[in-house]
C-alpha cells in the first residue's frame, strides 16, 4: 500500500509541476518576402501588376497592420510578341470597406491587348535587387455549342424548347484553361427619373433557405458547360423589378452569355484561395499556390467570350415587363 | 498458378512426412475455456509442474506442450488472470497427440475480497518482440472515457503515437496511420472508425482478444508496413443464453449470446444515442448518428480426439451525418465484413489447418449538396481466401505454411476545387503464400524465420516481391532475455488523405498507381527482457525504421493532370521501455517511449505531425475487492511538430478575375508558412480516472463506471486556428459514466 500512495504522490508532483501554462512559440523567424500579382486582360490594353512587401505585427492578427505594402521604384517589364512593354507606378484611389477614400500604388502599361493563345512574360526588378519573374498563356478560344437541341442560334429563345433548365456548351482546343460562365438579363429602366440599362445576373440555382432564396453561381471549372434552371430564371425575372409597382418601366434586351476564360495558373490560384473544405474537416497549413519565381502571387491571364439570346416576348409579359425585341 | 499449387503441395508432402523419431514422447494439446461461458480465454497459462515446461495459450484457447515423457502421470496448473487455477493430472500417449479440453472458473466477485491473479508462465523462447496481447479483461480495467475503446487504448503502449484527443487514430513506430493493418477475425477493417475517427468502430464487448504488433510481425501478416492489431472476437456462451445491456452518454448497446447443438452463437448491436458529448471533442456540435454490429455463429464437430470447428461471422458500421441545411454537405460510410472460416485441429497428429473465406466491404460518401465541396465516392471490395497450416514437431519445431488470395477492387470518383473530375478504378489481385519455421526447440533459444512472396501484387508494381522476415529471442540467465527482429514489408493499398489534416471525414482508399513503386519498409528491432520477479517484469525495444516510396499525398497537386501521390521516403527510430508490476492489489504500467520520425517528400526533410520526442504512459490500477476496481492513466508527451508563422502579407483575392483592376486593392492578410513543422507545440499531458464497481442483484450482475477524462483540466492544445489566431484546446475536464447489466 505504501507503495501505491508513494506512486500516487509522485503523479501528483507531475502534475502540479507540468500543468503550468507555457509560452508557445508560434511565430518563427521574420524573413522578407515579396508578391506580385496581375491579371492579363485579353479584353483591353490596360494591364495592372501589383508588388507587396510582407510584414510582421505584434502577436499573430494580421489585420492590425495600417502600413501600406505597396513597393514603388521596381523595373517592371512585359513581354509580348516581340515587343517589351515597361509599366510605371502610379497611385489610384479606390474607396475602401468603410466608404473611405484611400490611394493605393500600381504598375500599369496601356499599350497593348493580347489576343487569343498568346504568351506574356513579366519580370520585376526590385531596387533591392530581388527578382520576380512569371509568364502566362493567354487562353484560346471556344466555340460555343448550339445544336444541343436541335434548333438554330437566330431561332433560340428561351425559355423556347428547354424544359428544366437551360445549358450552353463549349469546346476549346485546349485543356489547359478554365471558365466561369455568368448569364446575365440585359434590361433597360424607363422611367423619368431614372433611365439606365442594367442587368440582373441568373444564377445557376436559387435554393430556399428559411425563406430566402440563396443564388448558386457557377464557380471557375473545366467542365465545357454552363447552365440555369428556369426557376432560377422566373427569380431573377421577378428579382428585376422587385419592390417596384410600376413593371411597364422595365425593357428586356436579351439574355447574355458571357464566359470568363482563364489560363492555367489563375484557375489553380482561385481555387487554392477559395475554402472548399467540409465543414468537419480541418486541415493545419493550407497550400499557397503561386506561379511567381523569387515570391508569392499570382500572374494569370483571362479573355471573356460573349455570345447571347433572345427571351420569348410572351415570357417577357408574364412578368408584366416589356420586351426590347418583338 | 499450376506450377505454384504443384510446389506447394510437394512441400506439403515433405513437411508432413517427416517423423521426428521421439520416442516413448506424445504431446498434449489443450483448450482452455470459461467454465461459466465456455469461451476460449487467450493468453492464459499452462505448466507441467514437473517438468517445469509449459506454453500460453493461443488467441483460439489452445495450447500445445510436445515432447512430454509418455506414459508417466504429471500435473498440469492451468492458470488466467480472475479465473482460479486449476491443476490437473494427466498422462501422454507416446507418439500421440493428448487432446484435454480445460475449463476454469471465474473467481467470484462477492465471495472473495480481492480476485486472484493467476500464476504467470513464462515462455522463454517465445519470439514476440514487438508483439503486445491485450485481453478484454485488459481493456475493462482501464479508465474508459467516454466509450471503452479498443484504439484508445493501444495508446497507452510505448511506441505508439496519436496527433490529440479528438481522434482514435493512431501511429506506430514512426508510421503514418494508414500503414496500419485492422484485422477482425481475420478480415481487414478497411475503415475502423466511427465519428470522423473518434471512437473504433469494432464493439469491445465483442472482442475476445487482441494481438497488437508494433513491429517485427511475422510472415503471416502481410500488406501494411507498421503494424497489426488482429482482434478476434467472442465464440458466445456455449452454456446457457445470456445478455447484457450497456448505456453511455454516447451509445447504447445489446450482446446476445447462447448455445446451440455443439457450439454457440454471439450478436452485439450498438447505436449512437446522443452525440452531445462529441461538442467536447470537436468544439461544436456534429449530427452524427452510426450503428455497428456483429455477429459470430460457431459449430464444433463432436469429435472425441479432434477439433473440426467452423465459424461464420459478420461485422457492419454504418455512419452518416445529415445536416438539414442544403449548404452543409453530408456524409455516410460503411463496413461490411462476412467471413467463413473451418479450423481443424487433427486428432493423431500436432497439425492445425485453418481455411477461410471472408468479403470485406467499405464504401465512403461525401455528398455535397450545395456547400462548397466537391462530391466524392470511394467504394473498396475485397474478396480473400486463406489457408493456413500448422505442424508442431516432437521437437517443439513448429513449420507454418499459408496461401493468401485476395482480389480487390477500389473505385474512386471525385471532383478537385476546379471541377475535374477523377473517375479512377483499380482492380488487382494479391497472391502470397508464405512459409514459416519457428525454431522452439532449445528452451533458452526461439527463432522465427520466415518469407512471404508476392506471386501477384495488386498494384503493377507489386508482383514478385519477396519479403522476408526473421524474428529471435535469447535468454541469457532464466530473467534476462535478448530478443531481436528484422523484416521486410511492402503496402500497395493507400488512403488518399494527408496527415496534416487533423480531422477528416473522407479517407479514400486505393491502390498505389502505377507510376510509383509499392512502399516498402525495412524494419529492425532488438530488445532486452528482464523478469526480475515473479510480479516484475521489465522490457526495453530499440527499433529502426526505413520506408521507401512512402506514398504521400501530392500538396502540389493543382491540375487534374497532375499526380494524386508522390514517392516520399520515411526513417524512424526509438527506443520504448516498459515497466510492469502485477501483484493482486496493484498492476502499475510505466511506459517510456524516446523516438524520432523524419520524412523526405519532394527532396523536403520533415517530422511528420506524430513525431513526439519523449512519451510517457503510466496506468495504475488498483483491486480494492468487494468488486471496486480503481484505475488511472497518465499521458505524457514531449510537444508534437507544427509549421510556425514566419510573417503575413496581403494576398489577392481573385473573387472579381473579369476585373484585372483589382489586383490594386482586393487583398486580405494571409499568413506565411514558415518550414514544415519546424516549430513544436508545448508538451501534452492529461490524467484520467476510472472506478468501477461490480455487484449483483440476485441473477442479474452490473457494473458501473464512472470516469473523469482530463482530471486537472489542462489546456492541452490541439491546434492553431491560423485565421482567427485562436488556440484550440483538446478534450477539457470530462466526466462520463457507463452502466452495463448482464443476465
Amino acid at each position: 500500500m505504501k507503495i501505491t500512495f508513494g506512486l500516487l504522490a509522485l503523479l501528483t508532483l507531475m502534475v502540479v509541476f507540468s500543468s503550468c501554462e507555457e509560452d508557445i512559440l508560434i511565430k518563427g523567424e521574420f524573413r522578407q518576402k515579396y508578391t506580385l500579382n496581375g491579371i492579363v486582360n485579353g479584353d483591353d490594353s490596360t494591364q495592372f501588376v501589383s508588388i507587396l512587401q510582407n510584414y510582421d505585427v505584434e502577436g499573430i492578427d494580421p489585420s492590425i497592420n495600417e502600413e501600406n505594402m505597396f513597393i514603388s521604384g521596381a523595373y517592371v517589364r512585359m513581354w509580348y510578341k516581340d515587343t517589351v512593354y515597361i509599366l510605371t507606378d502610379t497611385l489610384i484611389s479606390i474607396t475602401k470597406q468603410n466608404g473611405q477614400l484611400d490611394e493605393v500604388g500600381i504598375y500599369y502599361t496601356n499599350d497593348f491587348k493580347p489576343a487569343f493563345g498568346e504568351r506574356v512574360e513579366i519580370e520585376a526588378l526590385l531596387e533591392n535587387g530581388r527578382r520576380l519573374k512569371s509568364y502566362t498563356d493567354v487562353p484560346k478560344k471556344i466555340d460555343f455549342v448550339l445544336d444541343e437541341v436541335g434548333v438554330d442560334e437566330s431561332a433560340r429563345e428561351i425559355p423556347g424548347p428547354y424544359e428544366n433548365k437551360f445549358e450552353l456548351a463549349w469546346s476549346s482546343v485546349s485543356n489547359k484553361q478554365f471558365y466561369r460562365p455568368r448569364f446575365k438579363i440585359i434590361y433597360d429602366r424607363y422611367f423619368a427619373y431614372d433611365d439606365t440599362r442594367r442587368y440582373e445576373e441568373v444564377p445557376s440555382e436559387y435554393i430556399e433557405s428559411e425563406g430566402e432564396y440563396i443564388p448558386v453561381y457557377s464557380g471557375i471549372t473545366q467542365g465545357g458547360a454552363g447552365y440555369f434552371s428556369l426557376e432560377a430564371l422566373d427569380i431573377a425575372m421577378q428579382k428585376i423589378s422587385e419592390g417596384m409597382p410600376v413593371k411597364s418601366g422595365f425593357r428586356i434586351m436579351l439574355l447574355q452569355v458571357e464566359v470568363t476564360i482563364v489560363d492555367q495558373f489563375l484557375a489553380a490560384y482561385y481555387s487554392s484561395s477559395g475554402n472548399l473544405q467540409d465543414e468537419y474537416s480541418i486541415s493545419l497549413d493550407k497550400s499557397d499556390y503561386t506561379n511567381i519565381e523569387g515570391g508569392f502571387g499570382i500572374f494569370g491571364s483571362k479573355i471573356i467570350q460573349k455570345t447571347s439570346f433572345t427571351l420569348e416576348p410572351d415570357y417577357i409579359k408574364s412578368f408584366g415587363y416589356n420586351p426590347f425585341y418583338e | 498458378m499450376k506450377y505454384y499449387c504443384s510446389k506447394l503441395l510437394f512441400l506439403l508432402l515433405i513437411i508432413f512426412s517427416v517423423q521426428i523419431m521421439g520416442q516413448q514422447r506424445g504431446t498434449l494439446r489443450g483448450l482452455v475455456s470459461d467454465s461459466t461461458s465456455g469461451e476460449s480465454l487467450p493468453y492464459g497459462n499452462a505448466l507441467v509442474k514437473e517438468l517445469g515446461i509449459g506454453a500460453s495459450t493461443d488467441a483460439n484457447g489452445f495450447f500445445l506442450i510436445p515432447s512430454i515423457p509418455a506414459n508417466n502421470t504429471y500435473t498440469l496448473l492451468v492458470s488466467y488472470v480472475g479465473f482460479r487455477t486449476k491443476t490437473l493430472r494427466f498422462v501422454v500417449q507416446p507418439n500421440k497427440v493428448t487432446h484435454m479440453d480445460i475449463e476454469l472458473s471465474p473467481s467470484g466477485v462477492e465471495l472473495e475480497t480481492v480476485e486472484k491473479i493467476g500464476t504467470r508462465v513464462m515462455e522463454e523462447n517465445a519470439t514476440d518482440i514487438g508483439l503486445q496481447r491485450i485481453s478484454m479483461k485488459d481493456l475493462e480495467r482501464q479508465p474508459q472515457g467516454v466509450e471503452l475503446d479498443v484504439f484508445r487504448s493501444l495508446q497507452a503502449q510505448p511506441g505508439v503515437q496519436t496527433t490529440g484527443d479528438v481522434s482514435s487514430r493512431y501511429y506506430v513506430r514512426g508510421g503514418a496511420s494508414n500503414q496500419n493493418l485492422v484485422l477482425f477475425n481475420g478480415v481487414t477493417v478497411y475503415n475502423p472508425f466511427h465519428a470522423m475517427g473518434l471512437f473504433s468502430a469494432v464493439d469491445p464487448e465483442m472482442i475476445n482478444s487482441a494481438e497488437f504488433y508494433k513491429g517485427g510481425f511475422t510472415a503471416e501478416y502481410g500488406t501494411r508496413l507498421s503494424s497489426v492489431l488482429d482482434l478476434v472476437t467472442k465464440d458466445g456462451n456455449k452454456n446457457q443464453f445470456g445478455g447484457s445491456a450497456t448505456a453511455s452518454l454516447l451509445t447504447g448497446k445489446m450482446l446476445i449470446e447462447g448455445p446451440i447443438p455443439n457450439g454457440s452463437f454471439i450478436v452485439t448491436g450498438r447505436k449512437s444515442t446522443s452525440t452531445e458529448v462529441l461538442k467536447k471533442f470537436l468544439n461544436k456540435s456534429a449530427p452524427f448518428n452510426f450503428y455497428d454490429a456483429s455477429f459470430k455463429l460457431n459449430y464444433t464437430l463432436p469429435y472425441p480426439d479432434a477439433v473440426s470447428k467452423f465459424t461464420a461471422f459478420g461485422f457492419l458500421s454504418y455512419d452518416e451525418m445529415v445536416d438539414d441545411s442544403p449548404l452543409k454537405e453530408d456524409f455516410n460510410w460503411s463496413n461490411n465484413i462476412f467471413g467463413f472460416n473451418w479450423f481443424l485441429a487433427a486428432a493423431e497428429s500436432p497439425l492445425f489447418l485453418e481455411i477461410g473465406f471472408s468479403y470485406s466491404n467499405f464504401k465512403g460518401e461525401l455528398l455535397p449538396k450545395l456547400s462548397n465541396s466537391r462530391p466524392k465516392r470511394n467504394e473498396l471490395t475485397d474478396f480473400t481466401m486463406k489457408m493456413d497450416f500448422a505442424y508442431v514437431y516432437d521437437s517443439k519445431d513448429e513449420i507454418n505454411l499459408g496461401l493468401y488470395f485476395s482480389d480487390l477492387d477500389t473505385k474512386l470518383f471525385q471532383q478537385n476545387e476546379l471541377g475535374g473530375i477523377y473517375d479512377v478504378s483499380g482492380k488487382g489481385s494479391n497472391i502470397v503464400a508464405f512459409a514459416k519455421y519457428k525454431m522452439l526447440r532449445f528452451d533458452n533459444f526461439g527463432l522465427d524465420a520466415g518469407i512471404r512472396y508476392n506471386m501477384a501484387g495488386y498494384s503493377k508494381n507489386g508482383g514478385g516481391a519477396i519479403e522476408p522476415r526473421v524474428s529471435m529471442t535469447y535468454r541469457f540467465i532464466p530473467q534476462v532475455a535478448f530478443k531481436a527482429s528484422w523484416g521486410i514489408y511492402q503496402q500497395e493499398l493507400i488512403t488518399l488523405t494527408d496527415d496534416d489534416d487533423i480531422i477528416t471525414l473522407f479517407e479514400p482508399w486505393v491502390i498505389t498507381p502505377g507510376y510509383i513503386d509499392p512502399s516498402k519498409a525495412t524494419q529492425y528491432s532488438a530488445g532486452l527482457e528482464l523478469n526480475l520477479l515473479s510480479e516484475l517484469t521489465v522490457q526495453g525495444e530499440v527499433y529502426y525504421k526505413v520506408i521507401d516510396n512512402l506514398a504521400t499525398i501530392n500538396k502540389k497537386k493543382v491540375f487534374p493532370t497532375d499526380n494524386d501521390f508522390v514517392a516520399g521516403d520515411g526513417e524512424s527510430y526509438g527506443l520504448e521501455t516498459m515497466v510492469n508490476l502485477n501483484t493482486e492489489l496493484i498492476n502499475l504500467t510505466t511506459a517510456y517511449t524516446l523516438s524520432w520520425v523524419y520524412n523526405t517528400v519532394d527532396g523536403w526533410l520533415f517530422h511528420p505531425r506524430y513525431d513526439s520526442r519523449h512519451s510517457v504512459n503510466v496506468s495504475l490500477e488498483i483491486n480494492m475487492g468487494a468488486g471496486w476496481i480503481i484505475s488511472g492513466m497518465w499521458y505524457y508527451s514531449k510537444g508534437r511538430p507544427f509549421t510556425q508563422t514566419i510573417g503575413f502579407y496581403d494576398k489577392f483575392s481573385p473573387i472579381d478575375i473579369d476585373n484585372p483592376g483589382s489586383v490594386a486593392s482586393a487583398y486580405f492578410p494571409y499568413t506565411m508558412l514558415g518550414d514544415r513543422n519546424l516549430g513544436r507545440l508545448p508538451d501534452y499531458h492529461r490524467l484520467d480516472v476510472n472506478v468501477t464497481k461490480k455487484f449483483d442483484f440476485d441473477f442479474i450482475r452490473c457494473q458501473f463506471s464512472a470516469s473523469i477524462i482530463n482530471v486537472y483540466d489542462r489546456a492541452n492544445i490541439f491546434y492553431f486556428d491560423r485565421d482567427t489566431g485562436e488556440q484550440v484546446n483538446t478534450l477539457p475536464f470530462l466526466p462520463s459514466a457507463t452502466i452495463k447489466i448482464e443476465l
